[in-house]
């Protein structure tokens, strides 16, 4: 019964891999064939944001009741999160080098995605530099829930208040807009459930693996 | 004319031909990505199974 949302997981995936890459798409000027690339860079962004949520979550949780376990979730979920949002700023810049002529621009969305990025691993440098684990789970945690809301402000609202290339940004109209015809919508509901299930599985897998190795070390 | 309209023709064949040849790696390609995802959630998967293993 624990394996099915795994498996739900995988099979969304699946679909939006093979259906991502052949089903029709709109035609769209400039973005052509490239549009393909919102059923993976932004699902991945979808996903990470879950993640990041999850890791606030874990912090309270362990503020709220010293369990170090808690600790463990809240840092393993930050770990996936960042691999996501590195894949996501991979992508991304693939899809600006074919439509915008350059992989990065002065743009407030991707400027304030890398400080973003930046923050949360010094989030794991601060973890990787206090030796006493009460005092690191206890401090990053604190930094972890003020984190949260700092990056959502920094990718979600600043980049609106000013000009933006980006869409949905800067007055820019979303992908909705373009999508009257709802082709898009068919594969990228999916992704965005299959990627955030995915990346939580690949969480789950390391949290579990710490657990077993904290276990080992402190029995 | 004839000769034109022959050449056109050809020239047609050829560039559907090579459409065609387009689309079948394209295809190629996808599935080659669908093969290469199942081998990492099967690798996925027997990770979870070893780390149950070591829980019990």
């Amino acid at each position: 019964m624990q394996y099915w949302w795994k498996i739900l997981g995988v099979a969304l995936l699946f679909y939006a891999f093979i259906g991502g890459l052949l089903m029709p798409v709109p035609d769209l000027p400039i973005l052509e064939q490239s549009i393909r690339n919102l059923y993976y860079h932004v699902p991945m962004w979808f996903g990470m944001i879950f993640l990041l949520l999850a890791s606030m979550i874990g912090s309270i949780r362990y503020l709220s009741s010293n369990n170090i376990t808690r600790d463990l979730e809240a840092s393993g979920f930050a770990t996936v999160a960042i691999l996501y949002g590195l894949a996501g700023l991979i992508t991304g810049m693939i899809w600006a080098q074919n439509t915008w002529g350059t992989p990065w621009t002065n743009d407030p969305k991707l400027n304030s995605a890398a400080i973003g990025m930046l923050m949360y691993l010094a989030y794991l440098v601060l973890r990787g530099s206090i030796e006493d684990p009460d005092k690191k789970a206890r401090i990053s945690a604190v930094y972890n829930i003020f984190c949260f809301p700092v990056f959502l402000v920094l990718i979600f609202i600043l980049p609106r208040l000013t000009d933006s290339l980006h869409p949905g940004n800067g007055g820019n109209p979303g992908f909705n807009s373009y999508d009257l015809d709802n082709r898009l919508r068919l594969v990228f509901y999916p992704a965005v459930i299959g990627w955030s299930l995915i990346g939580f599985w690949i969480a789950n897998l390391y949290i579990r693996f710490r657990k077993i190795e904290f276990k080992k070390y402190n029995a | 004319m004839n000769i034109l309209l022959n050449i056109w023709l050809q020239i047609q064949q050829h560039t559907s031909l090579v459409a065609d040849a387009q689309a079948h790696k394209f295809d190629a390609v996808v599935y080659v990505i669908a093969v290469i995802f199942a081998l990492i959630a099967g690798f996925l998967l027997y990770i979870d199974l070893k780390i149950r293993k070591l829980e019990k």
